[in-house]
């Protein structure tokens, strides 16, 4: 079995002077819960669009599912909501989802109820799609992305429009769909929201591809660990002079120490040797966010 | 594949019978068809012996089934063709302006069995609603021969097999204009300016013809013209009118003379549509698909 679920390769996208996509080679991993982040404008949806067969490419190549180009059978084997979910005004949301699941060649009316449950729009599943507020048509989209089981989702700003409690139902439930070993390709500008859902990232600016991996290895590019001792002075004295230590220096009331992680636990036996203690020890983790800042700025991306 | 067109069409159908377009327009061509009928009925009614000669027996004949069939075909079509060119540019332009073409392609549906779906749709919806306002001609027959002196329901002049053929022939008519419409909805990607534009069309069609008939060389190009071609193609059936005898028409003499020969205009007419509904779906398989245009 193929691990690798969708791959970009130098996928590049030009809209008149515009150059959306610029070159895009993408991996991800079946199995995970994939981030896509991104400045506004960073080409996230045109990705996307072209991965769904929306979009020409307008050089590059990508496979989906294996198949080279993705193609009307894949897409039957992929959940996707790019945008605002759009459905027709008039027909009730599951009249909507009725009508899509035909679309795919099934008539399952048990599959239409049980997720309108999941979505918790069961509710409200005979009421016009046009009266729903924009929490319940994200809703409605998910329960349409995940129609015929797919086994690929493609989620684009998922929880936009959703109260805090809508947001967290749904980064659960992408939890889960992850956990039932489902890839989720998700973009989202919520940060927090992707670095607690996603297992890998990958950030684009300017239709570039300025980095991806996993969010933990991302999250700790340095083995630093921040400490606190009964002595912090004579701590950092000690510390800049041991050869195991990379660096050491004082930062708002505690001491961030580089040092090969294999190694950080003979932290607190140098320490010791000479008297000083350590109450409090931890690794250093920058945030997403951080994280998503640095690296967009490196590359002259000012994110909105 | 052609499984697939056919349940994208049945799904074409489920989707159009919630909304209330299509019955707006289905109730505006009976209308339409019984406002001709009945203003012909009441002209009749204060007209004299000179206006309809022999005591009105050509109109009585023409009022009788199955006569008044062809007439409400022949009626039908004139104003079938704005109404199914608007539900065309509609059908298409709001999946555009809702975003939806992007929600059904990304689960697979494909680019060109969507669209064939609405072109098969369509001309079945135009079939329709031609029969439905026959029949409500049918009906206002019936009624209008027992309020007549010597009114017949039931003529022996003409052939039901007639009222077939020009039900077939009426409903190809439509079927450029469907294509014309499709091609615009899809090239501006907008119901609106798809309407515009196709009704556009028909009425500069209209009015040019009539300017150029005075011009001795348009003679040669005029059956090229759609609506020249589809006249042809109705022929005199076409200009079945209240008089019952076939030699007056609704349109010009002079626009009527300039019509191509049957089949001949089945034939630019075929090329209408082959032209326009290729040119259509060369342009919605190449395009990228955005989202909502919000109209």
């Amino acid at each position: 079995m193929n691990d690798v679920v969708i791959q970009t390769n130098a996928l590049t996208k030009r809209y008149g002077r515009v150059l959306a996509v610029d070159r895009l080679s993408l991996q991800v991993p079946r199995g995970h819960v994939f981030g896509l982040l991104g400045p506004n404008g960073a080409g996230k949806t045109t990705v996307m669009g072209m991965l769904l067969g929306l979009v020409r490419p307008t050089a590059g190549s990508f496979s989906v599912l294996g198949a080279d180009g993705g193609g009307r059978d894949t897409l039957r084997r992929i959940g996707a909501i790019v945008e605002t979910p759009a459905f027709y005004p008039y027909l009730s949301g599951r009249r909507n989802l009725a009508y899509f699941q035909g679309v795919m060649g099934r008539d399952d009316p048990r599959e239409l109820d049980r997720l309108l449950e999941l979505v918790g729009l069961a509710g409200r599943a005979k009421d016009a799609f046009k009266t729903y507020s924009l929490g319940m048509k994200q809703r409605l989209g998910l329960a349409y992305a995940l129609l015929g089981d797919p086994e690929l989702l493609l989620l684009d700003e998922p929880t936009n429009g959703m109260d805090p409690a809508g947001m967290a139902e749904v980064r659960d439930l992408i939890r889960n769909l992850g956990a039932e070993g489902r890839t989720v390709l998700i973009s989202s500008h919520l940060l927090n929201e992707v670095e607690h859902v996603c297992d890998s990232v990958a950030i684009i600016a300017k239709g570039r591809l300025v980095v991806q991996g996993d969010v933990a290895d991302l999250l700790h590019p340095q083995e630093q660990v921040r400490l606190r001792t009964t002595d912090d002075a004579k701590a950092l004295t000690i510390l800049t002079a041991a050869d195991e230590v990379e660096a050491a220096k004082a930062e708002d009331d505690a001491l961030v120490v580089t040092i090969a992680h294999e190694r950080s636990s003979e932290l607190t036996a140098m320490l010791s040797k000479s008297e000083v203690y350590v109450t409090e020890i931890a690794p250093l983790q920058v945030s997403l966010e951080q994280y998503f800042l640095d690296v967009t700025s490196e590359n002259g991306e000012r994110p909105e | 594949m052609t499984a697939q067109v056919l349940s994208l069409t049945r799904l074409e159908w489920y989707k159009l019978r919630h909304r209330r377009m299509p019955w707006i327009l289905l109730i505006l061509s009976v209308l339409l068809v019984q406002i001709t009928f009945w203003g012909a009925y009441a002209v009749f009614r204060v007209g004299d012996d000179v206006t309809f000669g022999n005591g009105g027996a050509g109109f009585l004949e023409a009022l009788a089934f199955p006569n008044i069939a062809l007439i409400g075909l022949s009626v039908s079509h004139e104003f079938g063709i704005i109404l199914i060119m608007v539900l065309a540019a509609s059908l298409i332009g709001t999946e555009y302006g809702w975003g939806t073409v992007r929600t059904v392609l990304t689960r697979g549906a494909g680019r060109w069995p969507l669209l064939a779906s609405k072109l098969i749709l369509l001309p079945l919806l135009g079939a329709a609603a031609l029969v439905v306002g026959t029949a409500s001609l049918a009906i206002s027959s019936f009624i209008a021969s027992l309020t007549l002196e010597g009114g017949i329901w039931i003529a022996e002049s003409a052939e039901w097999g007639d009222v077939a053929r020009m039900l077939g022939k009426t409903v190809f008519g439509l079927v450029p204009y469907v294509a014309l419409a499709v091609f615009f909805a899809v090239l501006t990607s907008s119901s609106g300016v798809a309407i515009g534009l196709s009704l556009g069309y028909a009425v500069a069609e209209d009015i040019v013809v009539v300017v150029l008939t005075n011009f001795d060389w348009f003679e040669r190009f005029s059956g090229f013209i759609l609506g020249q071609a589809v006249g042809g193609w109705l022929g005199t059936a076409g200009n079945v009118t209240f008089s019952g005898g076939g030699e007056e028409s609704f349109s010009d003499s002079a626009v009527v003379a300039l019509q191509p020969e049957a089949l001949q205009g089945f034939l630019i007419s075929l090329a209408y549509i082959v032209v326009l509904s290729g040119l259509a779906f060369w342009v919605f398989q190449r395009r990228d698909i955005a989202g909502a245009k919000g109209e």
